[in-house]
């Protein structure tokens, strides 16, 4: 396996290109070159952290540094996943939810994958299981904030028709179906586009990686086709998860919409 | 017959903040509680907590029999909460109906057309609405109706036509708890007046007309 590596000079050339949309940013005034400026720079710090940080687990390959690793990573996404939700749970509810699908969805995937068909030696090998864990993560992510936010905005505005079939007698599944369906699509959608597109489009960025290090194509794409199917069964199952958790702190053994559980606006 | 004692009922789960304040309210069989008061008193409130569609505390009996013996669903179709407007879960008017024909007769007594129940609930009119709600809600067959201004957007017909149906459902010893600010209606239909105000529940006197 041969690449061509890249030098400390050869980044900052290409660092110009941000400079240069930094450069029309103030030109045209819109406001946001100190932004891009200071997110390119959070970009090189967090990723050249993340080199020193990865160097160094794959170099002691310890199964309790592997998992703190991982956990530190399952926390942020939890953190992140919150964030892109316009209306939250009151406590602490939003965090533990998605955190804990996140973390229960990426654990049986990644461990799955690691388990069967990757099959490294020692199956915990850092340098498998974090940046699958992480591709992993990475998605689900996206597919638990979007069900949950769909849940929560969906249960607001349809309130009126989800109590008038509690009144009249209905259960809480049967009054919430339509609203759990639609969460579940619309967490779904993007990993089936992303199936759909992957490789007309654009070429998936793991994939490029690995042809850029010298990875014999064929090869590279066989990796991308297990990737993508984990991470659609990771994203799956975060969403079921994080949607019915959902359902259940938003609704009461009593059967009854509890919207008073959300923070107010 | 309905019997509620000390029914309370906060802002929320972690807030002080009452709503409902020692509410004590009994209806006997085949009568009608009328309940005014300004708006925001608590009136929709109460009927809510009737139906246990919002937490509350209190003991809320119907027959004898506590609503903790009962399963919720079981609770809310023998009290049925008829929301001022009524809300739909679905396109078509028949949709809402598990048995189309007898929803069709009911309509007819409230002067529906049968050909109503085929079009899109956004071509109906407030009042064909209204009156489509209400029939949702008699046909489970409850044994007391919690209507929150059941009529409000009817024409002088179609409230007869709704108030003898009430009166009917009355004779049949069933129980009406009425929250309305046409105090000719609650004079027509009410047996017991009631006035909420700030959270709390008094008994008044039938008004004068």
């Amino acid at each position: 396996m041969s690449f061509l590596t890249l030098s400390f000079s050869d980044i900052a050339i290409a660092a110009l290109l941000v400079a240069v949309n930094a450069g029309l940013s103030i030109a045209l005034q819109l406001g946001i070159a100190k932004r891009l400026l200071i997110a390119a720079a959070r970009m090189v710090v967090q990723l050249s952290l993340v080199g020193v940080v990865l160097k160094a687990l794959f170099s002691v390959a310890s199964p309790a540094l592997t998992a703190f690793a991982i956990v530190f990573m399952v926390l942020f996404a939890g953190r992140e996943a919150m964030a892109r939700q316009d209306r939250k749970f009151k406590g602490w509810w939003s965090y533990g939810m998605g955190t804990a699908s996140m973390m229960a969805a990426g654990t049986v995937v990644t461990v799955f994958a690691l388990t069967t068909q990757i099959s490294p030696d020692p199956w915990y090998d850092p340098r498998y299981a974090i940046p699958i864990m992480g591709m992993i993560l990475g998605n689900t992510m996206n597919g638990v904030s979007i069900g949950m936010d769909r849940m929560v905005a969906g249960a607001l505005q349809g309130r009126q028709s989800i109590e008038a079939r509690l009144a009249l007698g209905a259960d809480i599944n049967e009054a919430t179906r339509e609203l759990v369906k639609a969460a579940l699509r619309a967490g779904l959608i993007p990993t089936i586009n992303g199936m759909s597109a992957a490789g007309l489009v654009a070429l998936p960025g793991m994939m490029t990686g690995q042809i850029l290090a010298g990875v014999d194509p064929f090869e590279a794409v066989k990796y991308q086709i297990l990737i993508i199917f984990l991470i659609a069964g990771g994203t799956g199952l975060g969403l079921f998860s994080a949607v019915y958790f959902a359902r259940r702190r938003l609704t009461d053994s009593r059967h009854r919409l509890r919207l008073d559980r959300l923070r107010p606006l | 017959m309905l019997t509620i004692q000390g029914l309370n009922r906060q802002e929320s789960e972690a807030s002080d903040v009452p709503l409902l304040m020692d509410v004590d309210l009994h209806i006997a069989a085949g009568r009608c509680a009328v309940i005014s008061g300004a708006s925001g008193a608590g009136k929709t409130l109460l009927l809510r907590a009737i139906a246990d569609l919002d937490p509350n505390q209190g003991h809320v009996t119907l027959n004898a029999k506590n609503r903790n013996q009962m399963t919720a669903q079981m609770w809310r179709k023998k009290l049925c909460y008829v929301a001022a407007e009524a809300a739909w879960w679905s396109e078509y008017a028949k949709d809402h109906f598990d048995d189309l024909t007898a929803a069709k007769e009911k309509g007819l007594i409230f002067g529906l057309s049968t050909s109503l129940f085929e079009q899109s609930i956004s071509r109906l009119s407030a009042g064909e609405r209204q009156r489509l709600g209400l029939a949702r809600a008699l046909l489970i067959d409850p044994d007391v109706l919690l209507l929150d201004e059941p009529t409000s957007a009817l024409d002088p017909k179609s409230t007869s036509e709704i108030e003898t149906a009430l009166q009917a459902f009355m004779e049949q010893g069933k129980v009406i708890a009425l929250v309305t600010h046409n105090e000719a209606q609650g004079d027509r239909l009410g047996d017991d007046f009631y006035v909420m105000d700030g959270g709390r529940l008094a008994t008044r006197e039938r008004p004068k007309l």
